[in-house]
């Protein structure tokens, strides 16, 4: 183990490897799990509750009861479960692309319920009728108007997520779950930060892998709320007139 | 004056918790070309639903059961799905409806949703700017080209519903369903827009279908006059026979109502149910 110095940016860890360099590469892991998680769920979600809310009837009944089983089942069983029957046949990194996809095809539920709901509401919306009456067809009307309405909630969720996937990937990192030894994931890092040698002698610089995640999950929060603020035309301020 | 559109026999349902509720029993009447009909009755009289009812945008069954025909043109509008009814709704029958404020988008600029009338039924127009800057002008929207990416919250209750009735008119439509249009608005801005529709209706020659409960309104804009009671039509005929001699009690009872500017009176006028067949 090094100190910070010309050669190790950030110093080096216990096997002796750059963790600046580490950092690096762990960051692919880790902030494109987060979006592929979020993309999957909120697709998902938004496609099925929003159809779900706006056809209604047998459509709503079947999805809604289907989402109420998937939200059913326990995920991190799911998941324990999954690593021990496919472990042999992935390296560490597809490894977790699918578990993460297995958490995401999980995870849209939350979001397709809450989805379902605004559409029902903004169902009743004169709007939305004066838009039938228009004789638009049920796609546009869900892509054209029902979508701009929840967007900002689409945007918040998602970049509120993002976070939640990261911290999700530190934590099963930490249990043993996740990206296995030599990848790198800033997860699997912190987790190396913790042992009893490296609390010993003092090598700090090594949790600078929790500082990054600190920095982007409060970058994600606040990415959210511009967000919000430009998509909403209800927020903004300057008038034409 | 031929006939455009024929209502014959028009009856819906809904599904109540337990027993059917029949919102609309078994009406029939005629619209002819350039008329403008006025459908009068009291809240729960089967207004509303039956203009929704004409281009089908009730629930669809077996919440709400429509039957009956409703000929426009030779063609019945119920038996119609999916792309040749949407051909109807905003092309041939249009809607102005009572809110103006939530029948609007709150998320796009007036533009864009006249452009999306445009774009459905007018592909064939390529300058949609200056269709929608005319548009605009013909409602009565003062410097037009200057509130074109205005959102709906930025104007007045009047100029949003112009807005709609720009709309409206944008797909050129024969027949316009105004809903109420003047009910959310104050009176000045209510005889403003009345008298948009009068000078449009005159220009366009379009038939339109007015539904009220302002007898005002009816007096004078209504060729025709339908009143209805409980889902049913009590009285039918020209605005001047049904305001000057009603013949149904309702009718009488109705117009009996109406509170009059400097009327001396401790009491407001109620309509006695019991003496209502």
């Amino acid at each position: 183990m090094a100190a910070p110095n010309r050669i190790y940016l950030l110093g080096s860890d216990s096997t002796g490897r750059d963790i600046f360099s580490r950092l690096l590469d762990g960051s692919r892991v880790s902030l494109s799990l987060g979006l592929i998680g979020v993309t999957i769920t909120m697709t998902l979600g938004f496609i099925i509750g929003g159809l779900s809310g706006y056809l209604g009837g047998v459509f709503d009944t079947i999805a809604m009861r289907s989402t109420e089983i998937i939200m059913s089942i326990p995920g991190l069983y799911l998941l324990i479960a999954m690593r021990s029957a496919l472990s042999p046949y992935f390296d560490s990194a597809e490894m977790f692309m699918l578990i993460v996809i297995v958490l995401s095809f999980i995870g849209w539920t939350g979001t397709a319920r809450v989805i379902r709901g605004m559409t029902l509401s903004l169902r009743q919306r004169p709007f939305i009728l004066a838009a039938e009456a228009m004789g638009q067809s049920r796609k546009k009307i869900l892509l054209n108007h029902v979508l701009p309405n929840i967007a900002s909630y689409l945007v918040i969720s998602a970049t509120l997520s993002i976070p939640g996937y990261i911290l999700g990937e530190a934590s099963l990192s930490f249990l043993g779950l996740g990206i296995q030894e030599p990848a790198a994931s800033w997860g699997l890092m912190l987790a190396q930060a913790q042992e009893m040698k490296v609390l010993m002698l003092g090598f700090t610089w090594l949790f600078l892998p929790g500082l990054l995640i600190f920095f982007v999950v409060i970058a994600f929060n606040i990415l959210g709320d511009e967000l919000r603020d430009i998509i909403d035309p209800k927020f903004r301020t300057e008038t034409n007139s | 004056m031929s006939t455009l559109l024929s209502i014959k026999n028009l009856t819906i349902t809904f599904q109540g918790h337990e027993e059917l509720l029949t919102a609309v029993d078994s009406i029939s009447f005629d619209l002819k070309k350039g008329e403008t009909l006025a459908i009068v009755g009291e809240s729960g009289s089967g207004k509303s639903v039956t203009a929704l009812a004409l281009t089908k945008l009730l629930p669809s069954p077996p919440s709400c059961l429509v039957t009956g025909t409703i000929m426009l043109e030779g063609q019945d509008i119920l038996q119609l799905h999916g792309e040749p009814l949407r051909k109807i709704r905003g092309k041939r029958i249009a809607y102005i409806f009572q809110e103006p404020s939530t029948s609007l988008n709150p998320v796009f600029s007036i533009s864009y949703q006249i452009a999306e009338a445009l774009k459905l039924h007018r592909p064939e127009i390529t300058n949609r700017n200056a269709e929608i800057i005319r548009l605009l002008d013909l409602v009565g929207i003062r410097q037009p080209e200057k509130r074109l990416h205005d959102y709906p919250h930025q104007l007045s209750g009047g100029m949003q519903q112009r807005v709609m009735i720009a709309m409206a008119l944008a797909c050129q439509p024969d027949i316009l369903v105004a809903d109420e249009p003047t009910t959310a608005l104050d009176v000045t801005i209510q005889a403003q827009i009345m008298a948009l529709l009068k000078e449009l209706k005159e220009k366009l020659s379009m038939s339109i279908i007015i539904i009220t409960h302002n007898f005002g309104i009816v007096h004078g804009f209504a060729d025709h006059v339908l009143v209805m009671y409980k889902g049913k039509i009590v009285e039918q005929g020209t605005t001047a026979a049904v305001l000057g001699q009603p013949q149904h009690p309702y009718t009488q009872a109705l117009i009996n109502c109406i509170p009059r500017l400097g009327q001396k009176k401790n009491r407001l006028t109620t309509i006695d149910y019991s003496k209502i067949a």
